[in-house]
């Protein structure tokens, strides 16, 4: 690991230069062109979406019991069972209009320890265990699918965004492009440095309104060459409006996304962060739901007749806990939820087996249990939409995964 | 030893912080993975044994190649009040020339620092450079005050301090700053002719109040007129400092009981006199003092600032003496990260617990590199190499962490933390660039945060890696 940091490093003195020249502001989206007309987007969602608030079970009746407050706030009636959290309602008319489906209590085999980096290590990695991922190395499960299909491009597959996304890197060739860095700490990142300042008087002293002040400096976004000219705090602060563009960065990366998918590329992928909802739900999850929704009502307009033709998964690295704490908001769990939309899909549906809320059928007591392997869907959208076998699905993309039935959320 | 420490962790939820972290943390420019940490006092000690090998591996131009810079700019300046296009055009290649030494020169002052395996040495050249403050601000001391570091200050590290006191204080940059290029004796040859010219006791002043004796050393109104009539005569031409008797005081001048000079208006008497007060007891206690308050605390124990100031007059003003008796003392190896770094140790040291060298800092383009290291430096309230006054930075911690200079800090974690590997765990990077005795909410924070990215960036914003 000593060499891996400097590594980087190294890379991205070199790499930086045209990102940055190209734009001045700068986030990664993944993408890559194929031998199909359809397109498959996957997002991937950070922090560990909560899909019991995304996806409210108000039918079960220990839901309300469990959430006391949560389960309180509004949500769009989809079956009777399921609502949708008020903070999707954009997305209602996809629901009516059957490109909107979800499938619940789904994880991936990640168990136990719950932790982002590992859970989302796993999750793009697409291995059955972290021990698998260890000694078969790192790459993708997109990439891995690509490899198995002739006459694959650069521009077939396309990372959008600021984090190298490990669910496209590997063998087969994709290419990547950042519009914009952005550099906002997240509401988790932001109480976890408030935590580490509280106990260093001097620090916490400045605290509160420093966060305030990063928040103005990171809106401007990526630092490289722009800087020279911000002399001062103040030249800083004009470019405070720089943070409602950034507002709509998932905006950007879902059009610039589009913009490819419309040409030589047929996936691409991008992520969404700001999930880690452990205080104040209420109100930290409404910002990651709107880039959420901004980036999918982006897509299908941006797309325009391909939307017809495409798939977008949206996965996170597992769910989170049934029972909300202490601070209004909920830690990590396990079994989550997974949204799905596109003209391609079987929308209209909340797909997967129900586990029910009581407390012997929760997970280690405390969380979702799940009840399908989130990986399945994965496979089973890579099926039918670029015509991949089971046997390698099974084998290649997702080793040692059982594909047992299909839901046919694929139309 | 280690399951020991492990097994302090699960008790007490702290690690204790090895000697050799602490070594070079507090007498470096902190960890790096690429780096072997120096075991104790000795070998922190031997970093100064030996040739200067980062100021040759990443060189500096020289004061009379900054000189000359300046001599050709004010030529072309000439040609250009001819109203030429050839002037205009010899003034703007000037310029591209200066912007190249500039580039040159903050360049290779940061590929040091991140670069060296000599940290003591690199770190006692900023304490000296800041100890001797001159601002880099414009175009003047813009050039000539980087040479400064190479010619006096770099050269006399572990000498005598008399030396590295002579070596400064004759150098362009300080004269020009303190302003003895403009001060002439009343009574000289020279404003016997003009009258409107007279004596500036600035350099005096500072030299007795910031380079030597501190404040309330002993010195009295009366002492500072003399000094600055014995320092007249010193002038800079563009061939750099000459001592010129056409612009001295003339007779001799009576400082601290002492008097220099007579008939013969000469440059021995002003060296002698350096000598003389590097030697004085309140030079050494001042200096002792400001070593301690930059290197272990705030309020460093009397003791300690006793013996490094009593080895430093015992062995005739040795600065390697001094230095050894301050990591001799075991207040140097206690209560770690009493100091908060400042703004370009921060960012130095973000580099190096990253693995970068000082090849790295080299290959920057040019964007990058000031986005890298003195633009964020400017957020931080630390304007690479133009301190405010002649007194240097501040010290203390509450002047660096402010509502504004934590801003700073926090932005530029998240920049660097975006430029560190995808492979490297938050987790390890705890300790790569924190230390074992790194706190538990940074291991807390760093296995929480909801991105590597931010994982990273925390540990790099966390107070224990922001101080030392």
């Amino acid at each position: 690991m000593i060499d891996q940091s400097r590594r980087k490093f190294l890379i991205n003195t070199a790499a930086l230069g045209c990102s940055a020249a190209a734009s001045p502001l700068i986030t990664p989206v993944t993408f890559a062109s194929a031998p199909w007309d359809n397109r498959l987007v996957v997002i991937v969602l950070r922090g560990a979406m909560d899909g019991l608030d995304v996806v409210r079970p108000y039918g079960d009746k220990m839901f309300a019991q469990h959430r006391p407050d949560l389960a309180k706030t509004d949500a769009i009636d989809l079956d009777g069972f399921y609502g949708m959290h008020s903070g999707l309602s954009d997305l209602a008319p996809l629901w009516d209009q059957g490109q909107l489906a979800f499938a619940h209590a789904v994880s991936t085999p990640y168990r136990n320890k719950r932790s982002h980096f590992d859970g989302q290590d796993l999750l793009e990695a697409g291995y059955a265990s972290l021990d698998e991922r260890r000694q078969l190395g790192s790459s993708g499960w997109l990439n891995r699918m690509l490899t198995l299909v002739p006459n694959v491009e650069t521009e077939t597959a396309y990372a959008v965004g600021q984090d190298d996304l490990l669910l496209l890197q590997g063998d087969a060739p994709h290419a990547s492009w950042a519009p914009g860095r952005s550099l906002l700490m997240s509401a988790q990142g932001q109480l976890l440095l408030n935590r580490m300042y509280e106990s260093d008087p001097l620090f916490h002293a400045s605290a509160e309104v420093a966060i305030e002040l990063t928040e103005d400096l990171m809106a401007i976004g990526d630092m490289d060459g722009m800087m020279e000219e911000m002399d001062s705090m103040q030249d800083q602060m004009k470019a405070n409006n720089q943070a409602i563009k950034l507002a709509k960065r998932a905006g950007a990366l879902a059009e610039f996304a589009a913009d490819r998918l419309n040409e030589d590329s047929r996936i691409a992928a991008f992520s969404i962060g700001g999930w880690d909802t452990h205080r104040n739900q209420k109100v930290v999850i409404q910002k990651p739901l709107s880039q959420l929704s901004t980036a999918i009502l982006t897509l299908r307009e941006k797309l325009g007749a391909n939307w017809d033709k495409t798939a977008v998964l949206c996965m996170t690295e597992f769910g989170r806990t049934v029972r909300q704490n202490g601070t209004q908001g909920t830690d990590h769990g396990t079994g989550g939820a997974m949204l799905m939309a596109g003209g391609a899909i079987r929308g209209g549906q909340v797909y997967g087996n129900w586990p029910g809320l009581a407390d012997e059928n929760l997970f280690n007591n405390r969380d979702l249990l799940p009840t399908a392997d989130v990986r399945s869907y994965g496979a089973i959208a890579m099926r039918h939409l670029f015509g991949i076998s089971p046997n390698d699905l099974e084998r290649v993309v997702f080793p040692g995964l059982d594909i047992v039935d299909d839901p046919r959320f694929i139309l | 030893m280690f399951r020991i420490m492990l097994m302090y962790r699960e008790t007490l939820g702290v690690m204790v912080l090895q000697i050799d972290e602490l070594a070079a943390i507090r007498f470096g420019f902190g960890l790096s993975p690429i780096q072997a940490n120096p075991q104790d006092a000795n070998s922190v000690l031997a970093q100064l044994d030996g040739a200067d090998r980062f100021a040759t591996k990443f060189p500096l131009y020289s004061t009379d190649q900054g000189l000359s810079a300046l001599s050709d700019f004010a030529a072309a300046r000439k040609v250009e009040k001819t109203g030429t296009a050839e002037g205009a055009a010899m003034v703007k290649t000037q310029k591209k020339v200066f912007r190249q030494l500039s580039q040159q020169v903050h360049r290779n002052l940061f590929a040091r620092a991140v670069d060296s395996t000599d940290g003591f040495r690199e770190r006692l050249a900023w304490f000296w450079t800041d100890h001797f403050s001159v601002s880099a601000r414009g175009r003047k001391l813009g050039v000539m005050m980087p040479t400064m570091i190479d010619s006096a200050i770099r050269p006399n590290l572990a000498g005598k301090f008399s030396d590295m006191l002579i070596g400064v204080n004759l150098h362009p940059a300080m004269l020009e700053y303190l302003d003895q290029t403009s001060s002439i004796g009343p009574n000289s040859n020279f404003a016997l002719k003009r009258k409107s010219k007279g004596l500036n006791e600035n350099l005096a002043r500072e030299m007795l109040e910031l380079h030597t004796l501190g404040v309330g050393g002993g010195y009295s109104q009366t002492d500072v007129r003399e000094l600055a009539e014995l320092l007249t005569g010193l002038r800079v031409n563009a061939k750099g400092v000459r001592y010129n008797p056409v612009f001295a005081e003339p007779g001799s001048e009576y400082i601290l009981g002492k008097s220099y000079g007579g008939n013969e208006e000469e440059l021995r008497h002003i060296k002698q006199f350096m000598h003389d007060i590097s030697l004085n007891p309140n030079t050494a206690k001042h200096l002792a003092q400001k070593l301690a308050v930059h290197f272990i605390s705030d309020t460093p124990p009397k003791d300690l600032i006793d013996q490094m100031a009593e080895r430093y007059l015992a062995s005739d003003g040795s600065l390697y003496e001094m230095y050894s008796a301050m990591l001799s003392h075991h207040a140097a190896w206690e209560s770690p990260r009493a100091k908060v770094k400042q703004p370009f140790d921060f960012v130095v040291s973000v580099h190096r617990a990253m693995g970068a060298t000082g090849q790295d800092i080299l290959a920057l383009k040019r964007g990058q590199f000031n986005s890298r290291t003195h633009v964020p430096m400017n957020l931080m309230g630390q304007r690479f190499l133009q301190p405010d006054g002649p007194d240097g930075w501040p010290e203390d911690g509450e002047h660096w962490i402010t509502p504004a200079g934590l801003a700073g800090r926090v932005q530029f974690a998240m920049q660097m933390a975006d430029t560190i590997d995808d492979r490297v765990d938050p987790r390890a990077f705890v300790v790569q660039a924190v230390g074992h005795d790194a706190s538990n909410d940074i291991h807390v924070a760093a296995a929480r945060a909801e991105s590597k990215i931010e994982g990273l960036a925390l540990i790099l914003a966390s107070p224990d890696f922001n101080r030392r």
